[in-house]
């Protein structure tokens, strides 16, 4: 998978949270709490889900990584590379 | 065996609404606390009027706030626990307390819980903070009967309040106090039996969720929330591949309240259905080890024959569940 397949992939998990969003709109950059105004304690469950979807390990202490878009995928792709 | 003869549970009655922590200004509205953690309304056992004027700043202060005494709460579940027994205090041989938020470093809580009971028993504490209700019921399963008395009252009293910062909306939010009483005996059968115990703990995280002396509630608020829906997830889930104990009667599951988005989570990882979770975390908030048992005492008269499933995580950090029946033994 390419940064931009798991960042492809990152946001269609992220869709039922993005009602309103412009997809364009979102950056590396973008906040999932201050600029898609998620619950901070949902974004719990999205790296859980995170972790079903690409099949990895998101430590408990990993989930504020999940803070910005880009974050979350350099994260996802860390732990794929880990794990292959 | 183990077998669960009565079960009780106590909260003050003065309630800490949405609406009261937004006039505290710390850039909180009902409708965000509600969003966030699921919560309506906590008790307490300090009064609101101090709480308002004090933001509870400095915790060892917080005695002259309360309007009632931790062993008092403790006292109060217990009596209900014994009547539902259909006991007398002078019939239980052992007092076990623990929780998060002793009102003394010594003596132990059970201690001052067995005097107000008025009895001379053996008294000590095992705590593992949130955990400990799950904790104490797994040392009991462990125990040979014939090293028991007929009739243990385990209790958890949490003037959970009491250590709160009242200005961090973080913590402000999810805490309640409350207390919950059992009583358990492997020595005298009841129709109420322990199936299975369990208790681990990873003590590398010791320093996640801590109350240090004389301080304030503190936690990683992200890594605990995935700890918590992770452990509970693997508990819940052990217990149900066991199946049904109760045939063609009610299964419920019953977490720990840390908060309401943590336990839907769960259920919906799960595929619990609403109607097999019971919980009071929206009207009671986050009681510590108190919480679980008190859903389960309040739910007790309600629930008719039924599998229990109780999986309870917390500072540690620790992690246990009871796996009982309710009914189905004579």
């Amino acid at each position: 998978m390419t940064r931009d397949d798991v960042r492809r992939s990152f946001i269609e998990l992220l869709r039922p949270e993005l009602k309103g969003v412009d997809l364009s709109s979102i950056t590396d950059a973008t906040s999932l709490l201050t600029d898609l105004n998620i619950n901070s304690l949902r974004l719990v469950d999205i790296a859980l889900e995170a972790e079903d979807r690409f099949g990895i390990r998101v430590d408990n202490e990993a989930v504020d990584r999940f803070f910005t878009v880009g974050g979350a995928v350099d994260m996802i792709l860390e732990r794929k590379l880990a794990a292959a | 065996m183990l077998y669960l003869h009565g079960i009780g549970h106590f909260h003050p009655e003065t309630i800490i609404d949405n609406a009261f922590l937004a006039s505290l200004e710390i850039g909180v509205d009902p409708n965000w606390i509600e969003e966030r953690v699921g919560i309506t309304e906590r008790r307490t056992s300090l009064s609101l009027d101090y709480i308002r004027r004090t933001r509870n700043q400095d915790t060892r202060a917080s005695a002259e706030g309360s309007t009632i005494s931790t062993i008092d709460m403790g006292r109060e579940a217990a009596q209900i626990a014994l009547r539902r027994a259909g006991l007398a205090a002078s019939d239980v041989g052992m007092v076990i307390a623990g929780g998060c938020t002793p009102e003394m470093l010594i003596p132990a809580e059970a201690s001052r819980v067995a005097a107000a009971l008025g009895i001379e028993v053996q008294a000590l504490d095992v705590q593992a903070a949130c955990a400990s209700f799950a904790t104490q019921v797994h040392f009991l399963n462990q125990m040979r009967p014939e090293a028991l008395p007929d009739f243990v009252l385990i209790v958890s009293v949490e003037a959970f309040t009491r250590t709160i910062n009242y200005g961090d909306r973080g913590s402000a939010v999810l805490f309640g106090d409350g207390a919950s009483a059992a009583i358990f005996s492997s020595n005298i059968a009841s129709p109420n039996q322990v199936l299975s115990t369990s208790f681990m703990a990873d003590p590398a995280g010791y320093d996640k969720v801590t109350i240090p002396a004389g301080g304030h509630f503190e936690q990683e608020g992200h890594a605990v929330q995935m700890f918590a829906i992770r452990k509970t997830s693997e508990l819940f889930e052990r217990m149900r591949q066991s199946g049904n104990a109760a045939g063609e009667g009610k299964q419920v599951f019953i977490g720990h309240q840390a908060n309401l988005r943590m336990l839907q989570s769960v259920c919906k990882r799960l595929g619990i259905p609403e109607n097999e979770h019971l919980s009071n975390v929206r009207k009671f908030g986050n009681c510590g080890a108190a919480g679980a048992p008190s859903v389960l005492s309040q739910n007790w008269d309600a629930l008719g024959n039924a599998s229990i499933n109780m999986a309870v995580v917390g500072s540690g950090l620790a992690w246990g569940s009871v796996r009982m029946t309710k009914n189905l033994v004579s």
